[in-house]
């Protein structure tokens, strides 16, 4: 068994939109939070609180992910986290 | 006679002419393209430039039935709407009518949805033709001011006792400002004069029950009587739009000929786009075509015997409209054309364009001109403004990954 790629491709019918060129809403941040694991308790607020639900964390290490292809950068997880292990640092520095 | 030139979009004008009529109660709800008018009337009513009261409704369904309440309380009313909102008033417009109540109301014309749109095309009021209300389609800012303060006295004349819709070109026409001649409210006041209920009321001193369930004995009676008074509008327009001429120097008619005594093609067109089609009539002239155009002004009462009588000798007509009817022979006013010149030899074809604001230009005009020279007639309409690839606009593509 191996992996393909099959490309479908049709012609919709009506008002419909079929272009996602903004999507990504990772394009709008400007600060991405980065978290330290050291003061991480891997409580799971933060997961919890994301209005997109782009975060998970690792109960085993502490470490926590971000979906950066989605993350406006909007602080809430800086924010709820008690252990204050996540920053919000500027997009520039990452360029 | 003191007349003021001022710069104004059709909004501005029909606000300024419901203003000008003097109206009493105001029922209006916003909705683009038309929000303009309710907006313009409220600060009319706010300044007291109008000694109206403005009832702020939830709907344009409310807003029909609370001009239908006010016109029974003997004021004179308005409103003002379009599209959908035409549409959610549609249950509403048939008791106005029915009720024989001189409503005016501004329509900005936009299509209906789905697809989603905010732009001009005659799907909304094309849908009401059968409501019953007269319609009058204006070309220009003027003559949405003029129609409104026409619209009052044919509404309001005792043998005509019904509605009408003074219509306009969203953005096309409500948004394009020109050079408007204001009338002085005297001269107004003189043409309008004050509102009289004269037929149903809600008057403790004449007490009658309106709108009692009607049997099967006298439905078809009440619904004659409606009948008869559209007929009568259409002498009663004719006179009115006459003394309008007289006093206040701009003379229209209930359907405008250009150039048609020779034509041997015509285009019949409705709203914004007629002044595009006489500017190719007179393109087309001077290469030596024989052109003419044709502008209805008066939907309804539909201009039937006019039709007969001065179109009577062209070969081939066009009727291009920014409505379909779709599943049906033609869109509304190619069918209507068609019965008026049904018993005569003429070639009536049909056209569609300029839906949901595409713009009709000159080019659309020149190439209905030529198909209707050189394509056989056909009795569907031709979308003549829809791109070729119109099927497969909407290319969806889609990656999936399977196990093989």
């Amino acid at each position: 068994m191996q992996k393909h790629v099959v490309t479908e491709k049709r012609y919709l019918l009506g008002p419909v939109g079929v272009t996602f060129a903004a999507a990504k809403t990772g394009s709008w941040r400007v600060e991405r939070p980065v978290q330290d694991p050291e003061k991480c308790s891997a409580c799971g607020l933060c997961a919890k609180y994301c209005p997109a639900g782009l975060l998970a964390v690792n109960k085993a290490d502490h470490h926590v992910t971000f979906d950066l292809e989605y993350c406006k950068g909007c602080g809430v997880c800086m924010n709820v986290c008690a252990q204050h292990s996540i920053t919000m640092q500027p997009e520039r520095d990452f360029v | 006679m003191i007349t003021q030139r001022v710069f104004m979009d059709g909004n501005a004008a029909a606000a300024e002419a419901f203003r000008l009529a003097r109206v009493q109660v105001v029922a209006a709800y916003p909705i683009t393209p038309q929000s303009p008018i309710a907006e313009d009337l409220a600060k009319f009513v706010t300044k007291g430039t109008l000694n109206a009261k403005y009832i702020r409704v939830e709907s344009e369904h409310t807003a029909m039935s609370c001009c239908i309440g006010a016109a029974l309380a003997g004021t004179r009313v308005c409103t003002a709407t379009a599209s959908v909102g035409l549409a959610l008033m549609h249950e509403m417009l048939g008791v106005a009518s029915g009720l024989r109540l001189p409503i005016v109301m501004g329509v900005v014309n936009r299509a209906l949805v789905a697809p989603w749109s905010l732009w001009c095309d005659h799907s909304d009021t094309m849908a009401e033709r059968d409501t019953g209300w007269l319609q009058l389609y204006a070309e220009d800012p003027q003559e949405v001011l003029d129609m409104t303060l026409i619209g009052y006295r044919v509404a309001e004349h005792t043998s005509v006792l019904l509605p009408i819709m003074v219509c306009q070109d969203g953005f096309f026409v409500s948004h394009t400002g020109c050079a408007v001649e204001v009338p002085e409210q005297k001269l107004v006041d003189e043409f309008v004069g004050p509102y009289v209920a004269a037929n149903l009321k809600l008057d403790p001193d004449e007490v009658m029950f309106v709108n009692p369930l009607t049997m099967s004995n006298d439905y078809t009676e009440l619904k004659y009587q409606h009948n008869v008074g559209m007929a009568n509008s259409e002498p009663v327009l004719e006179e009115v739009l006459e003394e309008f001429g007289k006093k206040f120097g701009r003379t229209y008619h209930r359907v405008e000929f250009y150039r048609c005594e020779d034509a041997e093609e015509v285009v019949v067109t409705m709203g914004s786009m007629s002044g595009t089609a006489v500017y190719t009539v007179d393109q087309l002239r001077a290469e030596g075509k024989k052109v003419g155009a044709v502008k209805i002004v008066s939907f309804r009462p539909f201009p039937i015997r006019l039709l007969q009588e001065r179109l009577s000798h062209v070969p081939r007509i066009a009727v291009l409209e920014r409505a379909t009817s779709i599943g049906s022979a033609g869109g509304p006013v190619l069918c209507e054309v068609r019965s008026a010149l049904a018993n005569m030899p003429i070639a009536v074809s049909g056209f569609v364009a300029g839906l949901g604001g595409r713009d009709i230009t000159p080019t659309t005009i020149k190439k209905v001109f030529d198909l209707l020279r050189t394509a056989p007639p056909e009795t569907l309409p031709t979308w003549v403004d829809v791109r070729e690839n119109a099927m497969t606009i909407r290319e969806y593509v889609l990656d999936r990954e399977v196990l093989v």
